[in-house]
């Protein structure tokens, strides 16, 4: 008797929590990884991650996407780590699918330890990016899955001074869910768990031993405050493997992120306004 | 640098308590006098979102006048306002037109116009009239402008004249010259001098001698020859002036109040002090009228000027206690005179059965006979309700004044086709004719003759009248009754406070305020007065009927408009393709703080006509919020929220 509303809870929330299972698992299995085989070097930190989303829609079906990161590193805000800047154009082609593509320009912060090294570096080494993304949208009860693809073309360069910009290419797969808590859809007011794994591939002549780069895991709770703006935070587990193949990041994310969007395409009207009558 | 942000700071935020306090420019429509022109002006408004004008003003006018055919006005004003008032220099052109079409040929149109141009230059203080005013009528005559009336330097201080005045008048129609002094009180002075034809051969040259606004002599000789025509010495007043001079102790001094243009002692209508003053203040009130017609405050409704820009004096003179007493006696008395004549069902029953018997047709003669007398008593009446008999000399006043206080009265009246009389008595005046006294025994008598004719209607009433009507209107109410309370049984409730809602107006309606009904149904006695409480009683069930089932709708509305400005859009960042965004926020929680204040007035109110108003705004309401529905309604939606749930206001910015 006593559990009866958890068994109740348990039955409308099966779909949602299977994905939740798919997708925490990676977390899960991260921390059970069976013993190397070779010899694996593991640095551990912290970071925070701030973000601004946008979406402006400036057509029937077309926004303009963009992002604003300031992610700083090491005891979450010890030491600056990127500002990270993506610009794109949205285009809707129905309520299950969306098509994004556009450019990212990543400031890295040389790590602390470049302090140590006798060659010159630079402290700041920026990124150029092309990226296209592909993002399928399912609903599950309440519930929506998002499975997203996404490819970026990056040249990038080593800190050291007159390193020359190198072509690589990366591939995402991320499949994320929001899941309203407090209401049966999302609306102003509403509460969600947010939920996502991604997963990073690189390729190109460049990548030798790590062709795996990144799997990140994310677990957080996000609000939507109005029609305009929406605020997530939570906590990202990511698993980076460096250009040596054996030297391996396990980050610890705190990201937070506000959503913001606006309708360009509304009309303007003629003012109405309390008239007095003379 | 900290002290600065501070006061910035502060100013802001008083800006924003006060955005009332915001000059707003408008353009548009405008009555100005009555008339609807054009006006560019500004604008703030008040707590109580009224617009208080600010700033220059300039209006239009220009309309063919739609009763008079082929009359066409113009009228430009220029000004400035100052927290609503009139102040500093304005200017005011008025053109009327006759157009009068004579023919048409060739397709031409063949036309006499005749045009009279006005042209004012004011001046005012804060609202009042003040400083230099110049004003000219002119008719466009041949291939030249004519003056047909001129008033120039005329000279005003807090809406008074000051010092000389001169109007000269070559209005075919009213041809006249006036020249006078007004002093620093507004109060006419020393000689004035009218010049007005009489007829084609004789001119009149009036002239009064005033004393500090006291009229002591008047004369009038023909302007050619010299000869004397009338003359009226005021010998009362001077002697009054003398008295009050030589500082005797007398029971009456100089007012401080000021009045109109004719000095009046108690001098009744029909009086030769009256009549003898009449011409010239009747050319006078004309020529200010010319020169006050662009003034709100001066004028009553039907056009007459009501406020002066000059005055007279009078005395005032002590009231006894007992005279106090009887005068109010006599207000009494004529009021209850006046309301029991003045009834439906008496004239109704008479104008039926007048000629069923020979009491019934005097009783109808006598109605009549007192409408008259009552027409008669009320000018001595209105003096004595609005005090100003204090300033009539009541042996002047009861000389002409009261005239028809007769001690007999004939009544003439026909039955069956034969002329009769009956003479109604009251008593005499007394020897030494005092006011109080005499009116009172006259007005006590007519009361009584009243009293006993009524009696008599009044059972001829009851005999008359089918009380059957009565039974079936009795019955219908019952009836009407019932079927409200079945309907209210039948209704499904949909929330507790549809629930409440229906619970109390039934409550109030159906068993308070129908038990007040039934009451006074029961304390009134005359059938047409019964009637129409009955009627009423029937009116609150047909309303209840209506409006029970209507109930649900009132009490969703506040629902009904959230679900009609909410859109659903799709989220960007989710997908969520239903997402609900209620649009125009502000006008929604304001109408909902407006519903739920009409339903808490609706679920109090034990009467049913305020019930009606309470819904009749709610459909206002409703009305408006569809009409602004999808428009931009920003500013008008900040207004809203700075009034912080002030109802009126809410009210007034939503129009209803």
């Amino acid at each position: 008797m006593r559990f009866d509303f958890l068994k109740a809870l348990i039955s409308r929330m099966k779909v949602p929590l299977l994905f939740l299972i798919l997708i925490v698992s990676p977390l899960i299995a991260l921390s059970q990884e069976e013993p190397e085989q070779e010899e694996r070097i593991t640095s551990r930190r912290s970071e925070l991650w701030n973000g601004l989303y946008t979406k402006y829609r400036i057509g029937e079906k077309l926004f303009y996407y963009g992002e604003y990161h300031l992610r700083t590193r090491d005891q979450l805000v010890q030491n600056m780590g990127q500002i990270y800047l993506r610009f794109g154009l949205s285009y809707i082609i129905n309520k299950n699918l969306e098509i994004t593509g556009g450019i990212v320009t990543p400031f890295y912060w040389a790590p602390p330890e470049y302090a140590d090294q006798e060659l010159p570096y630079d402290k700041i080494v920026n990124q150029f990016r092309f990226w296209q993304q592909a993002l399928f949208i399912q609903s599950l009860g309440k519930a929506k899955l998002y499975h997203q693809i996404r490819t970026e073309q990056r040249w990038r360069r080593d800190y050291y001074v007159g390193s020359p910009f190198e072509l690589s290419y990366r591939w995402r797969y991320k499949i994320s869910s929001y899941i309203p808590l407090n209401s049966y859809k999302f609306q102003p007011g509403t509460y969600f768990l947010s939920l996502y794994n991604e997963v990073f591939i690189q390729t190109g002549k460049t990548i030798i031993r790590n062709p795996f780069e990144d799997n990140r895991a994310f677990v957080g709770l996000g609000y939507i405050l109005n029609e305009n703006i929406q605020f997530q935070v939570g906590y990202a587990k990511s698993w980076q493997q460096r250009d040596s193949g054996i030297n391996y990041n396990n980050r610890d994310l705190i990201r937070f992120s506000v959503y913001h969007n606006l309708d360009f395409t509304r009309k303007k009207k003629p003012p109405v306004d309390f008239q007095p009558v003379f | 640098m900290n002290k600065g942000i501070l006061v910035f700071l502060v100013l802001l935020l008083c800006g924003h308590g006060v955005f009332s306090q915001d000059t707003r420019p408008y353009k548009g429509g405008f009555t100005f006098k009555e008339l609807r022109g054009t006006a560019e002006l500004q604008y703030t408004l008040d707590e109580e979102m009224e617009p208080i004008l600010n700033g220059p003003f300039v209006f239009n006018y220009s309309k063919m006048d739609s009763l008079e055919r082929g009359l066409f006005r113009k009228l430009q004003v220029e000004g400035v306002y100052a927290e609503d008032q009139k102040n500093g220099d304005w200017t005011y052109q008025q053109e009327i037109h006759q157009i009068g079409i004579e023919d048409i040929v060739n397709r031409q149109i063949q036309a006499a116009l005749s045009t009279n141009l006005v042209e004012l230059e004011a001046n005012y203080q804060k609202g009042e009239l003040s400083g230099s005013w110049s004003y000219s009528e002119k008719n466009w005559q041949g291939e030249e402008y004519l003056n047909v009336f001129v008033a120039k330097d005329l000279t005003f201080e807090k809406d008074s004249l000051l010092g000389s005045v001169n109007f000269e008048s070559k209005d075919p129609k009213r041809t006249y010259q006036i020249y006078g002094q007004v002093n620093k009180e507004g109060l006419m002075v020393g000689n004035w001098e009218f010049f007005y034809p009489m007829d084609s051969n004789l001119t009149i040259h009036e002239t009064r001698r005033y004393e500090k606004g006291f009229l002591i002599g008047l004369s009038k000789v023909n302007s050619l020859t010299n000869q004397k025509i009338d003359e009226v010495v005021f010998y009362n007043a001077i002697e009054k002036l003398d008295s009050l001079n030589q500082g005797f102790e007398v029971d009456y001094k100089v007012s401080d109040q000021a009045f109109g243009l004719i000095f009046n002692d108690g001098y009744a209508e029909s009086s030769q002090e009256f009549q003898e003053q009449y011409l010239g203040t009747y050319l006078l009130e004309d020529a200010l009228s010319r020169v006050l017609q662009f003034e709100e405050g001066f004028f009553s409704e039907d056009g007459k000027l009501k406020k002066y820009p000059l005055s007279t004096r009078r005395f005032v003179y002590a009231i006894s206690e007992e005279d106090q007493r009887r005068y109010e006696e006599i207000i009494e008395v004529f009021d209850r005179l006046k309301e029991q004549s003045n009834q439906k069902a008496i004239s109704d029953f008479l104008s039926l059965n007048q000629n069923t018997s020979d009491s019934l047709a005097f009783s109808g003669a006598y109605f009549e006979y007192l409408m008259r007398k009552i027409g008669n008593y009320e000018q001595v009446i209105q003096l004595l309700r609005n005090g100003d008999i204090q300033y009539f000399d009541t042996g002047n006043y009861l000389r002409d004044g009261l005239n028809f206080l007769n001690s007999e009265e004939q009544i003439n009246y026909t039955y069956d086709t034969e002329l009769r009389q009956k003479t109604l008595e009251f008593p005499q005046l007394s020897e030494n004719k005092k006011l109080s006294t005499d009116l009172l025994a006259h007005i006590q008598r007519e009361w009584e003759t009243f009293e006993s004719i009524q009696d008599y209607i009044q059972k001829q009433q009851v005999d008359f009248r089918q009380s059957t009507e009565l039974d079936i209107l009795e019955e219908r109410i019952l009836k009407e009754k019932q079927r409200v309370a079945s309907e209210k049984k039948s209704l499904e409730i949909r929330n507790n406070r549809h629930q409440a809602l229906v619970d109390s107006v039934y409550q109030n309606l159906s068993v308070e305020n129908y038990q007040q009904l039934l009451n006074k149904y029961n304390e009134t006695e005359g059938f047409l007065e019964k009637a129409e409480v009955g009627d009423e009683l029937i009116e609150l069930f047909l309303f209840l009927e209506e409006s029970l089932p209507e109930l649900q709708r009132y009490e969703n509305l506040g629902a009904f408009l959230r679900e009609e400005f909410t859109e659903k859009t799709l989220d960007p960042f989710t997908f969520e393709t239903d997402f609900e965004v209620l649009r125009q926020p502000g006008l929604i929680q304001a109408a909902e703080s407006i519903i739920d204040y009409e339903l808490d007035l609706i679920m109090r109110s034990e009467d049913f006509r305020d019930v009606q108003v309470h819904l009749l705004n709610l459909d206002a309401l409703e009305a408006r919020l569809l009409e602004l529905k999808g428009r931009n309604t920003k500013r008008l939606e900040r207004n809203i929220r700075k009034v912080s749930g002030n109802i009126n206001q809410l009210k007034k910015l939503l129009s209803i």
